[in-house]
């Protein structure tokens, strides 16, 4: 059985077919130990609404943190999804966990923009303070996917590292990683956690908040 | 397995226009309903919501008294809701409103993008927003064991201990969503007796995971990092306890999202906002108040949507 309703398929399927530009790679990191439950449905949702996009969405499935691939892709946890446009293999735009609910609207949303050459709604001038940052930066934004609140948080993070290769940017699961959520003591989402903790924040804030946490950070 | 769900997928921005016959402010029940009768009266009609279509449907677990669901989960009806405003022709924008003008017929908005829509007719429908206990300790462990949201965050408490502070509807509502999950509920509640539905009540103290303190305040949230404690006080007896928690659910009321309307429309002492009972006409002609934020005997969801039918027929038959 589909893991989509007849109805989200056409939805999603239409969507695909208005809204898809360039091609998009979505690679999906398992662990073959790893027999959850969420982990299982997040492989067979990639393959599903890869069928739903007339091939512009080329799913590949790749096992184990220490191939080779996930070293080259940096990805030191699963069940991961990296997401890059044909050709680039960029590597800082990632989902921890398997992003249905409310986060389904935010994966959609990020092959959307990646597919159409990253293109992002933010305003000029925050735009040019983005890519202007020259050093590492790395966004965690921790979810659940039964917040109504988390998703704007996820696609302003996303955005920065569309915009800059410097940002590394991952929408993280809390309950499937719950050792990384009680590092940071997270008891509410969205909460995001900029350089492994130098700035934390918990809500939705506007694009410009989280660039000065950014750069409060640094 | 059932089918994943999934959140709204039908976000999009389509062309906005300065002008509209029909601008409503805020997307919950009281809005969509406006904006599907608006757009079936045929005017050109506009939802501003600054989150989520649906509003506080998306915050609800579990709908059991919205007609004829016998349940439905929050964030499904809520799609649903959605869906058919935007299929009778509504546009939907994710805009909140931070700046309102009402001056004769002419009546804008300023969004919180710097746009500036003017509408021929208003309709606010911003509902309300959860209430504080007010304590100090209570902002500084915000996000830090101390909740507002069970859907967002209760799966963060998973075998713990937590409180559910509040007597009404939505504080027993959430306390059985988190029991779902939680170790233990503790409902803590003022008086010595429930106000939600009784169907609910009902459920409530027939789940083992779930007691009640009766009569009982939380006079100070305590912890360093986190929750790790309250301080309840009997308020019959004022005897206080202190009490290890590892969470705190705080449901104590909802305060009306009417700021941005003081000064410019009548309103209660609490911010409701006051409208002809029969037209839902505020004290500012062409601008009309539904739903939870107007003063009401009876918030529900369907009042909401009630609310919203009316005002847009009066709208179309007096306006239009």
């Amino acid at each position: 059985m589909p893991l989509l309703k007849e109805k989200d398929q056409q939805a999603v399927r239409e969507r695909f077919a208005k809204e898809l530009k360039n091609p998009v790679k979505i690679n999906f990191f398992f662990s073959r130990e790893d027999t959850s439950e969420e982990t299982r449905i997040t492989g067979e949702l990639m393959d599903e609404i890869g069928g739903l996009s007339e091939g512009k969405l080329d799913v590949e499935s790749i096992e184990g943190k220490d191939s080779e691939r996930a070293r080259r892709l940096r990805v030191d946890k699963m069940p991961a999804l990296v997401i890059y446009g044909d050709g680039d293999e960029r590597d800082n735009i990632r989902f921890f966990g398997l992003p249905a609910g409310h986060e389904f609207a935010t994966l959609l949303h990020t092959l959307i923009t990646v597919s159409n050459d990253y293109h992002v709604e933010l305003p000029d001038a925050l735009v040019e303070k983005v890519r202007a940052i020259d050093k590492p930066v790395k966004i965690q934004v921790f979810v659940t996917t039964s917040c109504p609140h988390c998703p704007p948080a996820v696609v302003v993070s996303h955005y920065f590292a569309m915009l800059n290769p410097m940002i590394t940017s991952e929408m993280i699961e809390a309950n499937q990683f719950d050792d990384l959520s009680r590092r940071y003591g997270v008891q509410s989402v969205p909460m995001t956690v900029i350089n492994e903790g130098k700035q934390t924040f918990i809500g939705s804030r506007k694009p410009e908040e989280l660039y000065n946490a950014i750069e409060k950070a640094l | 397995m059932g089918h994943l769900d999934i959140g709204s997928i039908f976000k999009q921005e389509s062309d906005v226009r300065d002008t509209y016959d029909c601008v409503i402010i805020g997307g919950g029940p009281g809005g969509l309903t406006a904006g599907i009768y608006a757009a079936r009266g045929g005017l050109a009609t506009l939802v501003l919501e600054k989150g989520v279509e649906g509003g506080t449907l998306n915050f609800t677990p579990v709908i059991e008294n919205y007609p004829p669901y016998s349940s439905i989960v929050g964030m499904e009806l809520a799609q649903k809701w959605s869906e058919h405003a935007e299929r009778m022709g509504v546009t939907i924008l994710h805009e909140g409103v931070v700046e309102v003008s009402f001056f004769g017929e002419n009546l804008t908005v300023k969004t919180d993008q710097g746009r500036t829509i003017a509408g021929k007719t208003i309709v606010i429908s911003t509902g309300s927003s959860y209430r504080l206990l007010g304590l100090p300790s209570e902002r500084r462990l915000a996000g830090k064991g101390v909740s507002y949201c069970a859907l967002c965050d209760g799966a963060l408490f998973k075998n713990k201990k937590v409180a559910v502070v509040g007597g009404g509807s939505s504080a027993i509502d959430e306390a059985l969503y988190l029991a779902q999950t939680a170790g233990s509920v503790t409902v803590i509640h003022r008086r010595d007796q429930l106000r939600a539905e009784k169907a609910l009540a009902d459920k409530a103290f027939q789940n083992p995971k779930i007691r009640f303190y009766w009569d009982t305040v939380v006079v100070d949230i305590e912890g360093e990092q986190s929750v790790e404690s309250l301080l309840l006080e009997n308020v019959k007896t004022k005897e206080r306890a202190r009490e290890p928690f590892d969470g705190v659910f705080i449901y104590v009321g909802l305060d009306p999202s009417s700021g941005c309307f003081k000064g410019v429309l009548d309103m209660t002492e609490d911010g409701f906002i006051i409208a002809d009972p029969h037209t839902l006409e505020t004290s500012v002609k062409r601008v009309f108040a539904v739903g939870d934020v107007r003063q009401k005997e009876v918030r529900q969801i369907v009042t909401a949507a009630a609310d919203g039918a009316i005002a847009a027929s009066f709208i179309i038959k007096k306006y239009f």
